[in-house]
């Protein structure tokens, strides 16, 4: 039964950050302007960086707690998380990326199944035995996304997977990524400072501003109602350009 | 030409290699990996050797290992024989050449590979020795190959830290790079060069192998 990830964190050195907030089982956008604080609050959900003060926790399990010094190590968080470069292990294939995070008990023939039905359903399949280096923009991205959910995650922390691609491919992706997260049910963000990323996927948005939570609701509430899509994607660089 | 001596140069040096491997890689994996008090001192302490003359190197190993000292003492008891002035005090000298090689090269590696895939790894549900044993010493496996073959090469040639601490014993701790020396003072001119050749033909296939593997590393 997926519960309720809860975070309250706050951080004094160097990146000030104080963030509380709730993600219920399905997607919240993590929106906000670059240096936010998006990339941060993801990395102590993880684990990966360390609140100076806080409580994290999903359902009953507590991943970090200042007030009685609990500490979960990353690797026991069970945390999907997808990182904006992608972080595919250049020196194994598709499948032994896939096959990196599965439950070690498995046996190789169950660890090899699942990995095909994953390639397979973020339609890569072809890929299985070539390594990140020959693949395409998109092709790294589905494997990524393959392997995060290769784990059987709590949480899924999505930090701008998409940013480094054309929108042609951004929207097919998005499609593709809903339908596996509908199905996952459990406590998702994705981090996007992208609108119509924003609209396509999320349920709420929490939105962020100078490490600080500025808005928590509904899309419309938040980004407000959805207007020409041209209109809301075309001047929000697309290319990526003004960011730094 | 005068084999003996090569081969006693080529049986310390992969010794010599192996150890500074395992002592160098495991100094080069703290210094990259791990924050923790001292560790600049430790940084300058295992490099120092890079910098400090040969003679200097050689005083502080004797202290520290002379017969006198007290591991000097202990290994003597435990092995019947010392460690200065023996084949031992020869490995330990080619050895502390070598190690600074080693760690800074093996520390660049280490610290060279994508932060982010040792992360990935971590959320994967690896722990922190399962990430770097599958992730990030693999990634770094050529450029500590290359530190290996530099470290070996390293090895092959001390002449300074060899002398203080082995001293040049024939069959014994007597070097290529001594015998080469002892042979020119002897004027036997012919046997000097047999072995300085071929000590220049192994130091330049080594760092054309080294050459490759890094260059292949820049490519990827």
């Amino acid at each position: 039964m997926p519960g309720d990830l809860v975070v309250r964190a706050r951080l004094a050195n160097g990146f000030v950050l104080d963030v509380d907030f709730a993600v219920p089982p399905g997607v919240t956008v993590l929106f906000g302007p670059s240096g936010s604080g998006k990339s941060t609050t993801l990395a102590i959900i993880a684990g990966l960086v360390k609140p100076t003060a806080g409580r994290i926790t999903v359902g009953e399990d507590v991943w970090f707690d200042s007030g009685v010094r609990v500490n979960i190590p990353v690797h026991l968080r069970r945390v999907a998380f997808v990182f904006q470069s992608l972080a595919l292990f250049p020196h194994m294939t598709a499948r032994e990326n896939v096959e990196y995070g599965m439950d070690r008990a498995l046996d190789a023939r169950a660890r090899g199944d699942r990995a095909a039905a994953l390639l397979e359903r973020f339609r890569v399949a072809h890929l299985a035995v070539r390594k990140p280096g020959t693949f395409s923009g998109g092709e790294a991205q589905r494997v990524a996304l393959a392997r995060a959910l290769a784990t059987s995650p709590r949480v899924m922390l999505l930090d701008e997977p998409f940013s480094a691609l054309d929108r042609e491919l951004r929207t097919e992706l998005l499609a593709d990524l809903r339908a596996s997260l509908h199905e996952l049910d459990i406590p998702t963000l994705f981090v996007t400072h992208h609108r119509q990323e924003a609209r396509v996927l999320g349920e709420r948005v929490v939105k962020l501003d100078h490490g600080k939570v500025q808005r928590v609701g509904t899309v419309e509430e938040v980004l407000g109602p959805a207007r020409d899509p041209a209109f809301d994607e075309t001047p929000l660089d697309p290319d990526g350009l003004l960011r730094p | 030409m005068e084999l003996a001596p090569l081969a006693l140069s080529l049986q310390i040096a992969s010794i010599a290699t192996l150890l500074a491997a395992v002592l160098g890689i495991g100094f080069a994996t703290l210094l990259a990996n791990v924050r923790f008090p001292g560790r600049d001192l430790v940084d300058v302490v295992v490099t120092a050797p890079m910098v400090l003359p040969p003679t200097v190197l050689g005083y502080y190993l004797l202290v520290a290992l002379g017969r006198r000292s007290g591991i000097g003492h202990a290994f003597e008891a435990i092995f019947g024989t010392s460690i200065v002035f023996t084949r031992t005090g020869a490995v330990v000298a080619a050895t502390v050449g070598a190690l600074p090689l080693v760690v800074k090269s093996g520390r660049a590696a280490l610290e060279g590979v994508e932060p982010n895939l040792v992360r990935a790894a971590r959320t994967l549900g690896a722990g922190p020795v399962r990430a770097f044993a599958t992730v990030q010493l693999p990634l770094a496996a050529r450029g500590i190959v290359a530190a290996l073959m530099l470290a070996f090469a390293r090895s092959l040639g001390d002449f300074g830290i060899t002398l203080m601490v082995a001293g040049d014993i024939p069959h014994e701790t007597q070097t290529a790079s001594l015998a080469i020396y002892d042979a020119i003072q002897e004027h036997r001119d012919g046997a000097a060069l047999g072995m300085v050749l071929m000590l220049t033909a192994v130091a330049i296939a080594i760092l054309y192998g080294v050459n490759k593997l890094t260059a292949a590393r820049d490519a990827r």
